[in-house]
């Protein structure tokens, strides 16, 4: 199973900004929720934590923006909101990944059990 | 208002602030507030020790985070390009031009930061091309020949004032050689020693690109 784990760490890599963004597309949201909604999905992050560095790439290229803001009932949240360019990428991810997975689903046998 | 805090807690965010010490101040304390953030977040008063250890191996490491924070490895691999430009930067082959050549393939190296290829450049300019012309130069200069045979008598009055300040001809006929020579092979030992490093500095580098 080496092989298995080897190729979902990979696709992981490549989708997760752009699940990310996509989290985000529907409205602002701070750190800790993005970490909990994203680490609560079967197998798609390995450590909530490395979300942090990755929303940081992602405001680095301008594709996510963030403010610290006081919250009522608990430490300061840093809010991250998608930006237009981030909207670009993810339409742009979404039409490829669709056609992308379309066709590796093409190819592959019917599940065996 | 109060946070929530655990001695559990208190003591991964130690550990996280340690291990961020390898990232540039700015993206340091950025990440260190968003986890700090998490964890208080991610706590409440009445959470118990099961609680604060659940909610910190969900986290991850705090060595998995910095290093998901540390810059893309490069892909590249030592080879052709590393080796040529530290062999023609120390033996340069022909004059000044090997080395220039030599320089330009170091800077379009991937693998040595921008630190290291200043070291490159810095020890020794010109490479050994141009220490031997400076053994030229030292040469010729503890050559050349020295004024006026210096008197050593000195008078109880005058003592004071000689002794503090040597006879400057006598000084240079002595000490010019030896001090030039001695400078010499400390500039060409120093040139290898850092040639060794960047090579082996560049190894390392190409080693950690490779896939875990």
């Amino acid at each position: 199973m080496v092989v298995a784990s080897d190729v979902l760490s990979q696709l992981r890599r490549g989708a997760l900004e752009y699940c990310v963004l996509g989290l985000l597309a529907g409205e602002e949201r701070y750190g800790f929720d993005i970490a909990r909604t994203l680490g609560a999905i079967d197998g798609m992050v390995t450590g909530q934590g490395t979300l942090y560095p990755l929303l940081s790439r992602l405001k680095k290229d301008g594709h996510v923006s963030a403010t610290w803001r006081e919250s009522e009932s608990g430490p300061p949240r840093k809010y991250y909101a998608i930006t237009a360019e981030g909207r670009r990428a993810l339409a742009d991810f979404t039409t490829q990944w669709r056609r992308f997975r379309d066709a590796v689903d093409d190819i592959l046998p019917e599940e065996q059990t | 208002m109060m946070t929530a805090t655990h001695p559990v807690a208190e003591d991964y965010l130690r550990r996280f602030e340690r291990a961020a010490r390898a990232l540039p101040a700015r993206q340091r304390q950025e990440l260190v507030a968003e986890i700090r953030s998490h964890v208080s977040t991610g706590l409440a008063p009445d959470s118990t020790e099961a609680d604060v250890h659940s909610l910190l191996d969900e986290l991850g490491t705090p060595e998995a985070i910095v290093a998901a924070a540390q810059p893309d490895l490069p892909t590249a691999r030592r080879g052709l390009r590393e080796t040529l430009a530290l062999v023609l930067m120390v033996f340069g082959f022909i004059p000044i031009l090997g080395w220039i050549v030599g320089v330009a393939l170091m800077l379009s190296s991937t693998l040595w930061s921008g630190r290291q290829k200043l070291l490159g450049i810095l020890v020794w300019p010109g490479g050994l091309g141009s220490v031997v012309l400076l053994g030229g130069f030292v040469s010729v200069a503890s050559g050349a020949p020295c004024g006026t045979e210096v008197n050593p008598q000195v008078t109880p009055t005058q003592g004071y004032l000689t002794a503090t300040a040597p006879d400057p001809c006598a000084e240079t006929h002595t000490s010019w050689p030896v001090t030039g020579v001695a400078l010499i092979v400390l500039i060409v030992l120093a040139q290898l020693a850092v040639a060794g490093y960047l090579y082996q500095a560049a190894g390392r580098r190409s080693l950690q690109a490779q896939p875990a």
